[in-house]
């Protein structure tokens, strides 16, 4: 096992925090809006109970995982060979699909807000090229980034939604669950795909440095990203009520109220710019996440990241370039839903029990001498 | 690695530069004009849309002073944007765009849900923006830069979006008068701006004209369409129940003394009553009006020695009682809800056909306003 790879649990934490809003707070607001109106942030805070619960299963597993093994051998070990490489066939397209609609959200919110137009080809170039540096720095080189942003990024964020936040008036998300309890708790499940970001922490679970406290930091972030979340998504609705599911993107739409007085320049860019890093980072993570999926599907075993691996992830990722992402994903989503949620939410309540089992396996096999 | 793979990894690290530099293709500033302000006049068929536009590198060009005013025609404002980057050569950026006018023929004859829409769904317009409309053409407003000696689109903006709130004006920005437009009772409304000219007494530029804006009434409309205008004294009364508005000024007999209180701040509370009815609440804080800004800390300025009798905070709440009432009353008679009694009922029942249909005449309106001085 390499050490570059190692990372605590706080580091964990900190990614979370950061790659927890991604497009929760840039095209996932419209999305639900225009399902269930200003009762969106319900959607929102129900999704996040259901992480929550299977986050701390999660956690559970990585404690009881004293043996230090990879998430593919306690599947190996608890389902089998066939078992396991259907678990990572799901996770790397469950990867690959939230990569493009993560790329895509950013591609348009850099077309729109600072006006850089460029094809789809070569915008996803650079974001691969610094996927693959990190990922061969190792994943301790992206936690220790996210470590050091942490701070500005999460002030980011506030800083665009603070002045909104003052503006608007919480009553008017009055009656509560007006689009019923319900269709509330359907469109959690029907956009479950939005949710658990969580799912990186499988592919660590062999290098993450178990130490006396696991659960509160983690869980911590966990809740400080929801409450960040959910709080921008509610200033959003309540901006822009009934235009919410036309207003794309939620953060930019935001943005435009962060500053009182609009002729004194356009404070919102800055506070992107800045922002945009924590989106940055999702992809590098996923990126990092879907070359782990191929190289235990294949049974490879690379010392570094592999440059024609990486390169036939870039090569999915063309995509957009044939069919529309606007309108294919809903229908993607429709036909995946029961595979991505046996991973999202089936699997961590698993999770503790296979490990044990193959934590236990393991220890008989080395007493045993095998 | 050998020297031969290290030079091809340079040249590819080269050229995939080289790429993805030439494809990310960024507007240049210098080839844009920058649009501060946004007229839009009916003229005849066509639209008439007046631009108050920077161009950076055209020399040495100051905001407000040097910027210039372009017009072109169109079926639509889409089309009148497009003629005007054929006019002026150069990409019209609607990007930094803080005001939009309408002009007085426009709004009261069409219903100008186009434009509304040609805004508000261009995510490179900001809903922030000030909206309001004129009396005359907007194009004619645009044109007292010189009266003004400074940028029409900047003054304008500044006054709506700072003065009038301390000002007993209310005003309302883009996405709040996209959104009246749409949704509940479909009222809301747009300030209205009218150039009054005032006598030039400067002895060295004798023929340059000079003038102010008027904006102490408001224009309502219905789904984009004209209703009725709001006179300034029937706004005052507007002001009185509208949040986060001050400055409304009464006068009072206290003693021999004739007082004048204004409004320092306050708090509006639009709820549903045991009845279904609609309770107002107004508390109104006091003071009497000075020609220093001490009290500008609104409701952190910090406790001082009542200046005011309680005989003058009676006369100031019958005064803001009457001013109410009137402005409702004329609200009932022309049945529209810029006051957003509507959502009262919303917050309640939720968005049902009924509540949005509801008429505003048939709101029973409970009204209680408390002074208190600072």
């Amino acid at each position: 096992m390499l050490d570059k790879n190692k990372v605590y649990v706080s580091q964990i934490g900190v990614l979370l925090l950061l790659i927890m809003s991604g497009t929760k707070i840039l095209i996932f607001p419209a999305l639900i809006a225009k399902q269930v109106g200003h009762d969106s942030w319900l959607v929102m805070v129900l999704s996040f109970v259901y992480d929550l619960v299977c986050l701390t299963f999660v956690l559970w597993a990585v404690k009881l995982n004293k043996q230090n093994l990879a998430f593919t051998d306690i599947l190996h070990k608890t389902i089998g060979v066939v078992g396991s490489k259907v678990v990572l066939v799901i996770f790397f397209v469950l990867f690959v699909s939230r990569l493009i609609s993560l790329l895509h959200s950013c591609y348009r919110m850099f077309a729109v807000t600072f006006d850089v137009n460029t094809n789809w080809v070569v915008f996803i170039i650079p974001l691969s090229l610094v996927s693959y540096f990190a990922a061969q720095r190792g994943f301790n080189s992206i936690a220790r980034v996210g470590q050091l942003l942490v701070v500005i990024i999460v002030f980011s964020v506030l800083a665009l939604v603070a002045f909104p936040l003052f503006q608007v008036n919480f009553s008017e998300l009055l009656p509560i669950g007006e689009a019923g309890i319900d269709k509330i708790m359907e469109q959690s499940v029907t956009h479950s795909f939005w949710f658990s970001d969580y799912i990186f922490i499988y592919f660590l679970m062999d290098t993450i440095k178990v130490k006396k406290k696991i659960f509160s930091p983690v869980l911590c972030c966990f809740l400080l990203g929801a409450a960040i979340s959910v709080v921008t998504n509610m200033v959003f609705v309540l901006l822009y009520g009934s235009l919410s599911p036309e207003a794309e993107l939620a953060m930019i739409k935001i943005g435009l109220f962060s500053v009182s007085e609009t002729t004194s320049g356009r404070w919102d860019w800055l506070t992107l710019s800045v922002w945009i890093i924590s989106v940055v980072l999702k992809v590098v993570i996923f990126f990092f996440c879907a070359n782990k999926c191929i190289e235990k599907l294949f049974g490879l075993h690379l010392s570094n990241t592999n440059g024609f691996v990486w390169l036939g992830i870039t090569a999915t990722l063309i995509v957009p370039l044939f069919v529309s992402v606007e309108e294919v994903l809903p229908t993607f989503i429709k036909w995946t839903i029961i595979p991505f949620a046996l991973v999202q939410y089936l699997l961590p309540l698993l999770m503790p029990w296979w490990t044990k089992i193959s934590n236990e396996l393991s220890l008989s096999k080395k007493g045993a001498g095998i | 690695m050998n020297t031969l793979k290290r030079i091809f990894v340079v040249v590819l690290v080269f050229v995939l530069a080289e790429v993805i530099a030439i494809s990310f293709k960024g507007n240049d500033i210098l080839d844009r004009s920058i649009v501060l302000g946004l007229g839009v006049d009916k003229a005849g068929e066509e639209l008439l849309v007046t631009a108050e536009i920077l161009s950076p590198g055209n020399g040495s060009e100051q905001v407000g002073t040097y910027s210039k005013i372009v017009t072109a025609r169109g079926k639509t404002v889409a089309e009148a944007i497009r003629v005007m980057t054929e006019q002026t050569g150069k990409e019209t950026s609607l990007g930094q765009c803080v005001l939009v006018v309408f002009g007085e023929e426009y709004f009261t004859q069409q219903d100008f849900s186009d434009t509304i829409s040609y805004l508000s769904s261009s995510n490179s317009f900001k809903e922030s923006s000030s909206i309001c409309c004129c009396l005359g053409s907007a194009q004619d407003l645009f044109n007292k830069t010189e009266a003004l000696s400074r940028s029409v689109s900047l003054s304008l903006v500044r006054m709506l979006r700072e003065q009038a709130q301390n000002v007993a004006i209310p005003s309302n920005v883009l996405l709040q008068f996209v959104r009246s437009q749409r949704e509940l009772s479909c009222t809301g409304y747009l300030n209205l701006i009218r150039y009054v000219s005032s006598e030039n007494q400067d002895v060295q530029n004798p023929d340059k004209p000079q003038g102010f804006f008027l904006y102490d009434s408001v224009a309502v409309f219905c789904q984009n369409k004209f209703v009725c205008l709001v006179d300034s004294d029937l706004t005052k009364g507007f002001a009185l129940i509208a949040n986060k508005v001050t400055g409304n000024t009464f006068i009072c007999q206290q003693g021999d003394e004739k007082v004048t209180v204004v409004v320092n701040s306050k708090k509006v509370g639009v709820s549903l009553n045991e009845q279904d009815g609609v309770t107002i609440k107004v508390t109104l804080t006091v003071s009497r009006a000075r020609a220093d800004s001490v009290e500008s800390g609104g409701i952190f300025s910090s406790k001082q020695r009542k200046q005011i009798s309680q005989e003058t905070m009676d006369n100031v709440q019958k005064q803001a009682e009457e001013q109410i009432q009137q402005f409702l009353r004329y609200q009932q008679q022309y049945n529209f809800d810029i006051v957003n009694l509507h959502q009262a009922y919303r917050k309640k029942y939720g968005s049902k056909p009924w509540v949005c249909q509801l008429s505003t005449t048939d709101i029973p309106i409970t009204l209680q306003v408390e002074v208190k001085a600072m």
